[in-house]
């Protein structure tokens, strides 16, 4: 990969909560267009990786490089181009859609926030609940209202930390062929932290495996299965935990 | 101008929660106000045995003044809270929103909340009590603007200890104000203290 074409560089980074090592030097690039798979098991530093790169947590060591700036000092320049979803983290429950939408449109400083609302709401199928406060919808509205959230500004860098946990399998498949659109359309970067492996087989062209805060293996799902003659990712990932 | 932008996306946020909810617009002036009520009957059953302590509804003044840094840093806290209850400071904190840029709109939406709060009280306080609050005239000014910065730095400690360690220090929105108030001589004068 050409410097150009690196969207995000991650060199030596670690991190240590007291004396508990989360992420253990960790290096990897992620390309312009690439939609790479974050995976592990629970604890094995996934969260802790995606903080840093968003910039909510400080390295202990290391560094994280996006579209070529060092994230540490060029924040400022860096976050309007990047978004993220999770689970773990909510928007404003009494604030109705359009509300939240239109706040977080303004944060970013969307141009004709109005339509891209629209737009995007339409797309995601949320017409018809942007009056609806966020407590009263199901789960899988509000995660697609996150998605749409996250999408607002058209990152050129996306994260994603476990989207489609506790969805149905009908929505995380609706929700994958979604995310492969933008990402075709806009040649964004998208990294996507799973632990469902059949999930990340379907929808990454790469793959890195976490164990206990290190990177134990990257690559293609295809490559990684054929290097460690399995039958499928998961088989991989059952594997090089039983070999750690 | 892309600060200006951030900092009312926020306050836009904050309009819209005040908006969902009218108990809780009631609620601002509703604490102040019944402050305001207690204090003046207070008053009125001091009157004639210590006339020196209710002269000129000097106590009621100075409740109602006090209250400006309880309701400014109230204000302050709660909105900040408002954010880690919801779950949505890791949503603001990845976005291009700078720190400074939060406290000045969490600053703004407390100074709106502190004078939706106090003023029905201290209007209300005029024909119910006869006192007038507004006859300091300019230092009014100066007491409410000092308390209501004393407000904002009290909640920059507390929102600094939440941020460290989370909810569980939410109970320091309430306390801290309170650590103050006995050393402030609201309801008895300097020399009463030790």
């Amino acid at each position: 990969m050409t410097n150009k074409e690196i969207r995000v560089e991650a060199r030596g980074l670690t991190k240590y909560f007291g004396k508990f090592c989360a992420v253990d030097h960790l290096s990897f690039s992620l390309g312009k267009g690439s939609l790479t798979g974050l995976l592990g098991g629970n604890g094995a530093g996934k969260t802790t990786t995606i903080s840093m790169l968003l910039g909510l947590l400080n390295p202990t060591a290391g560094s994280v490089h996006v579209f070529n700036r060092d994230l540490a000092r060029e924040k400022g320049s860096i976050l309007p181009r990047m978004n993220f979803c999770s689970p773990y983290v909510d928007l404003p429950q009494r604030l109705t859609v359009w509300e939240n939408l239109s706040v977080f449109a303004r944060l970013y400083r969307v141009p004709q926030p109005r339509e891209r609302i629209e737009e995007l709401t339409e797309e995601f199928r949320l017409g018809d609940l942007l009056k609806k406060p966020i407590r009263r919808l199901s789960s899988g509205q509000k995660t697609r209202v996150s998605l749409v959230k996250a999408l607002i500004n058209q990152p050129d860098f996306l994260l994603l930390d476990e989207p489609t946990a506790s969805l149905s399998p009908d929505i995380s498949l609706w929700i994958r062929d979604r995310l492969q659109k933008y990402r075709d359309s806009t040649g964004a970067t998208i990294l996507f932290a799973s632990h469902d492996m059949r999930e990340v087989e379907l929808l990454c062209d790469h793959v890195m495996l976490m164990n206990r805060g290190k990177l134990v293996a990257q690559g293609s799902p295809d490559s990684l299965i054929k290097q460690y003659n399995c039958s499928s990712l998961e088989e991989v990932f059952l594997s090089l935990n039983r070999t750690d | 101008m892309g600060s200006l932008h951030r900092v009312t996306a926020l306050l836009l946020r904050y309009f819209y929660l005040l908006r969902s909810s009218w108990p809780r617009l009631l609620e601002i002036a509703y604490w102040p106000t019944i402050q305001m009520i207690i204090w003046g009957f207070t008053s009125v059953y001091f009157s004639d045995s210590s006339p020196e302590l209710t002269a000129g509804g000097i106590l009621i003044s100075a409740v109602l003044v006090w209250d400006s840094l309880f309701r400014s840093h109230i204000s302050y806290t709660l909105s900040f809270l408002e954010e880690m209850w919801s779950r949505n400071l890791a949503n603001l904190f990845v976005s291009p929103l700078r720190s400074w840029e939060l406290i000045l709109a969490l600053a703004t939406i407390s100074m709106i909340r502190t004078l939706i709060g106090m003023t029905p009280a201290a209007l209300l306080a005029i024909p119910f009590f006869g006192v007038s609050v507004f006859e300091m005239g300019l230092p009014l000014l100066g007491f409410f603007l000092n308390l209501v910065l004393t407000g904002w730095s009290i909640s920059q400690v507390v929102t600094g200890i939440l941020l460290r360690y989370g909810l569980g220090a939410e109970s320091l929105t309430w306390m801290l104000p309170f650590l103050l108030a006995p050393f402030s001589c609201i309801y008895y004068p300097l020399e009463t203290l030790p």
